[in-house]
């Protein structure tokens, strides 16, 4: 099974990641045609910055997720074949129970629609969108066993480090 | 092993979830006393008004565990601890090796004349909400008392259909445990907006019938309001006969250890009808919460079929919604006081607000309005009872995020770099 896996220390904000999220979640999926779209195409990766280091944050697609758990309407569930958590607009009421317990703060409100809005690892590709569009590919989306522990202790010693 | 839940909303649910996760050929027997399918509780003032039909409103399969052995319409009307034993109904007999008791709560009927005549509503079921619908149809004047959530969804969705709704609070503000004066004023004028009215500082004296239908509502001050139809929603009570019938220790819920087992061992119990302690101020509470009626499920569903997981108790407050086009999330203790080491930050641009409240080095409640993005961070920081000092100034800013948290925690930056779907 694969996932996202991030290297910040590669991650230069350049925000790339985040526009071509929005525009594979769009219907022109053009990057000239989706900016007019109504609704207004919205990413679901975000980039931030703290303590002059670059951070991308993502949905961690949690095994246990707090938005499924949480959710009064049955609208999140996790897809069977990707694995993802997935939210279901047509069951969506826009209560904002999932923005109040996601620990990542990566759901977002799709506010023409009144619909909650999250990465869904674009199940009509072979990589997501934001792997796939990365420059310095701080964004790596690998098998989760060959993503090795060593490797993971590394990036995180990039991040935690001072 | 045969695992038997009583109750089949939020908590039943998750528990028959983590049972299946952990033994998949464990035999789950599920009873509950309303004669529809599982669904989702909180959706029932759509309703009201038609926006949603009953298939809506049904939990799907998907969120379903597979193989339950569902008994809809059956009430478990005893308990018998010793022999492992519910009866059902009159006479069946049902064993059980483990026993979940997620029977939830019931709407408080205030003694209130005339309360219990046609035309007047509790609301908190499936056949409730249609009982109410069908009055609706013919009804020109709904009078609501109490403006907590539920009040105010069942005027919203009356709004909707045209009625002349009237809401009576007893307190100083709408939604009082949920918000504070400022953002209640915030909402009032939403609701006001809406054409809803509201009447505050008062309640019901008299509920007046004229035959078959109710006419007029009388209120503490002898005023009289014009009804056709009225709801009251007042609150919540924990449906403890159960557990009574079967000699297990209870207070004003139910009582469980840690690990959500009742006074029995092979019992556990979990929702709105558990008193658990409060993970701010660790006061014991009857919470009737969804949130943490999911949450309770999982923890006693795993304990159940052999885990051994903790509970760290629940929150009073830690709700989410949208009223009149404006979102609110609160979390926590929203009410305490500045003063004796409480610190109280609250701004508002206008129909925004954010209302932060610290005690010592801990973030302690919330309440956001209009901004409500990333709010789960801010409950995160509540939930963990977190050492905050170092990040005050990025969580009184507008723009805090999940970076400025994980900095924070270096111990836990090597789950930050998986962004995985099994983390």
């Amino acid at each position: 099974m694969k996932s996202i896996f991030v290297q910040p220390d590669l991650c230069t904000a350049c925000k790339t990641c985040e526009m071509q999220c929005a525009i594979e979640h769009s219907q022109a999926k053009n990057i000239f045609a989706s900016p007019s779209e109504k609704p207004h195409p919205m990413n679901r990766v975000y980039v931030e910055a703290a303590d002059g280091r670059k951070i991308p944050i993502f949905c961690r697609h949690c095994e246990d997720a707090p938005c499924v758990a949480a959710c009064i309407s049955g609208a999140m569930f996790r897809d069977p074949i990707t694995d993802a958590v997935m939210c279901d607009w047509s069951r969506c009421i826009g209560c904002w129970t999932c923005v109040m317990v996601c620990p990542y703060g990566v759901i977002g409100r799709q506010l023409e629609l009144g619909k909650a809005v999250k990465c869904d690892l674009c199940p009509e590709r072979e990589s997501p969108a934001c792997v796939a569009s990365c420059p310095t590919k701080a964004l790596v989306y690998e098998d989760v066993e060959r993503f090795s522990k060593e490797k993971r202790a590394t990036f995180a010693a990039a991040i935690a480090g001072g | 092993m045969r695992h038997v839940i009583v109750g089949v909303s939020a908590a039943g649910m998750a528990a028959a979830e983590a049972i299946r996760k952990r033994d998949p050929s464990a035999e789950i027997v599920m009873l509950s006393d309303e004669t529809h399918p599982p669904y989702y509780r909180p959706l029932i003032p759509y309703l009201i008004y038609k926006e949603k039909t009953g298939e809506d409103i049904l939990r799907q399969a998907r969120l379903t565990p597979s193989n339950l052995n569902l008994r809809l319409g059956v009430r478990a009307t005893h308990l018998d601890p010793k022999n492992h034993t519910l009866t059902l109904g009159h006479d069946e007999i049902l064993s059980y090796d483990r026993l979940l008791i997620a029977t939830g709560a019931s709407p408080i009927r205030p003694d209130i004349s005339g309360l219990d005549g046609p035309g007047v509503f509790l609301l908190r079921t499936w056949a409730d909400a249609e009982g109410i619908a069908t009055v609706a149809k013919g009804a020109k004047h709904a009078v609501i008392l109490g403006a907590g959530r539920i009040g105010m969804k069942s005027a919203f969705a009356l709004r909707h259909l045209g009625i002349e709704v009237t809401i009576v609070e007893l307190d100083k503000r709408i939604v009082p445990q949920q918000l504070d004066d400022e953002s209640a004023a915030i909402f009032a004028q939403a609701v006001a907006e809406a054409g809803i009215k509201t009447i505050l500082g008062q309640t019901f004296k008299a509920v007046n019938h004229k035959g078959k239908k109710v006419t007029s509502v009388t209120l503490d001050d002898g005023s009289k309001l014009k009804a056709d139809l009225v709801i009251v929603g007042v609150g919540v009570r924990a449906n403890l006969e159960l557990a009574v019938s079967g000699g297990l220790r209870v207070h004003q819920g139910l009582l469980v250890d840690e690990h959500l087992r009742t006074s029995d061992a092979h019992i556990f119990a979990a929702g709105d009808v558990v008193e658990t302690k409060d993970i701010v101020s660790g006061n014991s509470i009857v919470s009737g919460i969804w949130t943490n009626a999911a949450e309770m499920g999982r923890i006693a569903g795993d304990n159940m079929a052999g885990g051994n997981s903790t509970y760290e108790g629940a929150f009073s407050l830690l709700n989410a919604m949208e009223l009149g086009g404006l979102p609110v999330v609160s979390v926590g203790d929203v009410q305490a006081l500045p003063g004796d080491g409480v610190e109280v930050f609250a701004e508002r641009h206008g129909q925004a607000y954010r209302k932060l409240v610290f005690r010592g080095d801990r973030l302690i409640g919330l309440i956001l309005v209009g901004q409500i993005e990333r709010a789960g961070i801010y409950q995160t920081l509540i939930r963990e009872k977190a050492d905050v000092s170092a990040l005050r100034r990025e969580l009184l800013g507008p723009r805090f995020h999940y970076g400025h948290y994980i900095l924070s925690k270096p111990r836990m930056a090597d789950r930050y770099v998986m962004a995985g779907k099994k983390n």
